[in-house]
């Protein structure tokens, strides 16, 4: 069954030109996937997915295919997720996902690149600066991976409409205040969808999967408005360890690879080597 | 072994992350029987808005939890930037 949008003629006409042997030994370069999408119409990550559907391989997934499989890279261009929060681990983990092939990624953040970003925030350089997160982004992602559809939101998740969100897979938690996380984990239970939270404050940071219902933010994020952030800010390796551990989750999220429902958090110390699993 | 003794409880306490500054990783306290877990707090300094888990025996508790000998408290404080 074809998950994405591509016509009847679409898939004639891709069938034609990816049933060539050669394609099948070699894989798809990004350049061919790029012809094909313009020659047929179709969107590149429809093209992507049709030639893993014919066994042969888009170069640019042929390190991750080991990883996650065929079948699993096709399920990631199917997948639509929301990253909530594009600044130091909505930054990374938007690259990743990206780089992953999840097909539709959006970006959720009101505020504009300032020159405090530069130290940890992926999508923040020079030429950023004053500029939405959310416009770095797409420029960033769509030279990172094109076949990936970006949609930006310039404002808070709270102007979201609930279609929106309820249209995800999947979302991520990559805010920076405790009362919009709070809130953040409300509206993901009702509409029935999984969370993927994130926080980090100097050498220290937890990820977990808060399944819908399971209130494990409510339960962890005690009542002060931040943490221990304040104090120690954040320098530029922990974003990236938290969002590596936050897009690996939600990976396995997407395929299937996660017992839903069981709510455990990890936290680490990047200062002395420690890794804790709390069940919760 | 005297009385007093008899009715103290052992409890390991765990901290995590800036808790620790000036304090500890991990040490075994010596409390008054029917201590609850608010009570190593007020004995280390530690305000309640610092901790955002507090773990007895692994499993989630309050301030107000008693603690038993042997048993262990571990305490997290609030993460929240991104």
């Amino acid at each position: 069954m074809v998950k994405l949008p591509l016509s009847a003629e679409q898939q004639t006409a891709l069938r034609a030109r990816l049933g060539e042997p050669a394609l099948r030994r070699d894989g798809l370069s990004s350049e061919q996937a790029r012809r094909m999408a313009a020659e047929t119409g179709a969107p590149l990550r429809g093209v992507e997915w049709f030639a893993l559907s014919m066994g042969v391989v888009p170069h640019r997934y042929s390190r991750s295919i080991g990883t996650v499989g065929a079948e699993g890279q096709m399920k990631l261009l199917e997948s639509r997720v929301l990253v909530v929060g594009l600044g130091g681990l909505g930054g990374h983990v938007a690259e990743m996902l990206a780089r992953s092939g999840v097909g539709r990624v959006a970006g959720c953040d009101a505020d504009v690149v300032e020159e405090n970003n530069l130290n940890r925030q992926t999508f923040s350089t020079l030429a950023s600066l004053g500029e939405p997160k959310t416009q770095a982004a797409r420029r960033r992602l769509a030279e990172v991976n094109p076949a990936v559809e970006f949609e930006g939101f310039t404002c808070g998740f709270q102007d979201i409409p609930e279609e929106v969100l309820s249209a995800c897979d999947l979302l991520f938690d990559c805010l920076d205040s405790v009362p919009a996380r709070l809130e953040l984990e409300t509206r993901c239970a009702s509409v029935g969808r999984p969370l993927i939270h994130g926080a980090i404050g100097g050498w220290y940071g937890q990820v977990g999967v808060v399944w819908p219902g399971s209130n494990l933010l409510s339960r962890i994020c005690g009542q002060g408005g931040r943490g221990i952030e304040r104090e120690l800010g954040n320098p530029s390796f922990t974003p990236a360890v938290a969002a590596g551990l936050m897009v690996s989750r939600g990976i396995r999220v997407l395929l299937g690879l996660v017992q839903p429902g069981r709510a455990s958090l990890q936290v680490f110390d990047l200062l002395n080597d420690e890794w804790e699993t709390l069940e919760l | 072994m005297s009385a007093g003794q008899e009715q103290s409880v052992a409890v390991e306490v765990r901290l995590f992350a800036t808790l620790r500054a000036g304090r500890f990783k991990s040490q075994v306290l010596d409390l008054p029987a029917g201590a609850i877990a608010g009570d190593v707090l007020a004995r280390l300094g530690i305000a309640p808005d610092e901790v955002a888990i507090l773990l007895i025996n692994g499993k989630e508790g309050d301030a107000s939890c008693p603690l038993r000998d042997g048993g262990t408290l571990s305490l997290f404080p609030g993460v929240g930037g991104g």
